[in-house]
């Protein structure tokens, strides 16, 4: 089960399991995003559901669902969102034992925080770098 | 003095908030450094099934990320030979071409810029010699080039062409002397019947890659043909791939032309023929890069080429190339 549904409610791993069936079917990010632009809250909602995805389907299927999302955030100029969406995968390629991924993703993200002048999370980011 | 006050203390905050970003720049500066110290190796393919053969036979490849741009540049991780991890960037496909192939070695300098050396992994023609055992280079051979000429770099005047592309910077010293130490597993007796460090990763390509296993002898078109005079006390096997050091020729040119490439052969000694090492080394003399060239051969050159060898071609090269890597 989901981990976090006392924050997003009961019927989040429903909406989930729901969300992974559409985006298994389609092979493609588009069948679970809208055309409108992705807010804040919706990238939160999307980075959730790639945990859930690495719990139903292994990280690594979650870390190619981020690269989507990433891919999909530079198609819709949303480059504001990316740094969160690789903060994601860092913390899915330390999942896996993969210290060198981690550290890239780690690394890419605290830029991308620094970029838009996101200092506390840039702060979060470089601390996961080990090398 | 109140508002002088309250503008002092924002004027501080703003200061701090500044500093603190600088300081975060630095660390973020550092760290990538880091990081990127351990990438000092690259790998280019040209074409997909060499760069399917190099993914198969160098393991898990991992995406080296960029924030604000789509990358394909990919890394896998070896260990050298004291056993510590070795980072390898893999450049993706370039196309055929030397324009093609300098394009990806600058882009991997760019995103990796501790990158010190390329490995250019492809297939190539080989130069047969029916009559010299031991200069005939073989359809499933590996011919690595210590020397480079770019053949269609010429000046042309009034049908008199005069080549200009002799001058290009030859192989790494350093990977040079790996190959070297390499080879020399092959003048042991019976040198096919025992494991040679590419042996096993020559045998997990043929295993992952569709029809990559090695043809059969009556597929090199060459097979019935040979009558040799000279190189008897020579020894190789017929079904295995022998490694070759010596000149191989680039250019862009698809070669299909026996009378050609034996001019080529007979003027300047070019063992293989291929179409992107000068933009590799070109580009690596630029950038101040060693590089290597590993060649599986595919074809001879001529009217009889065809594409039967072009896979296990790709995984010999793949299988030298990593354990040149791992011999250091």
């Amino acid at each position: 089960m989901y981990e976090k549904p006392e924050r997003l409610g009961v019927n989040i791993n429903t909406y989930f399991a729901s969300l992974l069936d559409r985006y298994t079917t389609a092979g493609d990010i588009t069948a679970i995003i809208g055309p409108s632009a992705i807010s804040a809250e919706d990238l939160e909602l999307l980075l959730d559901f790639s945990f859930y995805i690495a719990r139903h389907r292994g990280e690594r299927a979650a870390i190619e669902f981020c690269e989507k999302l990433h891919h999909h955030l530079l198609d819709a100029a949303l480059e504001i969102h990316v740094g969160r969406v690789l903060m994601t995968q860092a913390r899915l390629f330390n999942q896996i034992g993969k210290p060198m991924s981690r550290d890239l993703y780690a690394m890419e993200a605290a830029e991308a925080f620094l970029f838009f002048d996101q200092i506390s999370a840039a702060e979060q980011a470089l601390a996961m770098v080990q090398a | 003095m109140t508002e002088t006050a309250g503008v002092d203390a924002t004027s501080v905050n703003d200061k701090e908030a500044r500093e603190e970003r600088i300081r975060l720049h630095h660390e973020a500066t550092e760290k990538k450094l880091a990081i990127f110290k351990q990438i000092t190796y690259a790998v280019i393919n040209a074409i997909p099934h060499e760069y399917a053969a190099t993914k198969a036979v160098f393991g898990e490849a991992e995406t080296i990320p960029s924030a604000f741009r789509k990358q394909t540049i990919r890394y896998v991780t070896l260990n050298d030979a004291a056993g510590n991890d070795m980072y390898v960037a893999l450049a993706g496909t370039s196309g055929a071409g030397t324009a093609q192939a300098a394009a990806a070695t600058a882009q991997v300098h760019v995103t990796c810029p501790h990158v010190t050396k390329v490995i250019l992994i492809g297939i190539a023609a080989g130069q047969p010699n029916m009559v010299d055992k031991e200069k005939d280079v073989r359809l499933g051979d590996i011919v690595v080039g210590d020397k480079l000429i770019q053949y269609d770099h010429i000046k042309r005047t009034d049908g008199i062409a005069e080549l200009r592309g002799d001058n290009i910077m030859p192989a790494d010293r350093q990977l040079m002397q790996a190959v070297d130490r390499l080879r020399s597993h092959q003048a042991r007796k019976g040198s096919w019947t025992v494991d040679k460090p590419w042996d096993s990763y020559i045998k997990r390509g043929c295993g992952e890659i569709e029809n990559a296993a090695r043809p059969e002898r009556s597929q090199d078109p060459k097979s019935e043909t040979r009558k040799y005079e000279k190189g008897h006390t020579y020894t190789r096997s017929d079904d295995h791939p022998y490694v070759h050091v010596g000149t191989i020729g680039s250019a862009n040119i698809l070669l299909k032309d026996a009378v050609f490439r034996d001019s080529l052969n007979k003027n300047h000694g070019i063992v293989a023929f291929e179409m992107e090492g000068a933009g590799v080394a070109i580009a690596s003399a630029t950038f101040s890069l060693g590089y290597l060239n590993v060649r599986g051969i595919c074809d001879y050159g001529d009217n009889e080429k065809n594409d039967d060898w072009q896979r296990y071609a790709s995984v010999c090269a793949a299988s030298f190339a990593r354990a040149v890597l791992e011999e250091g």
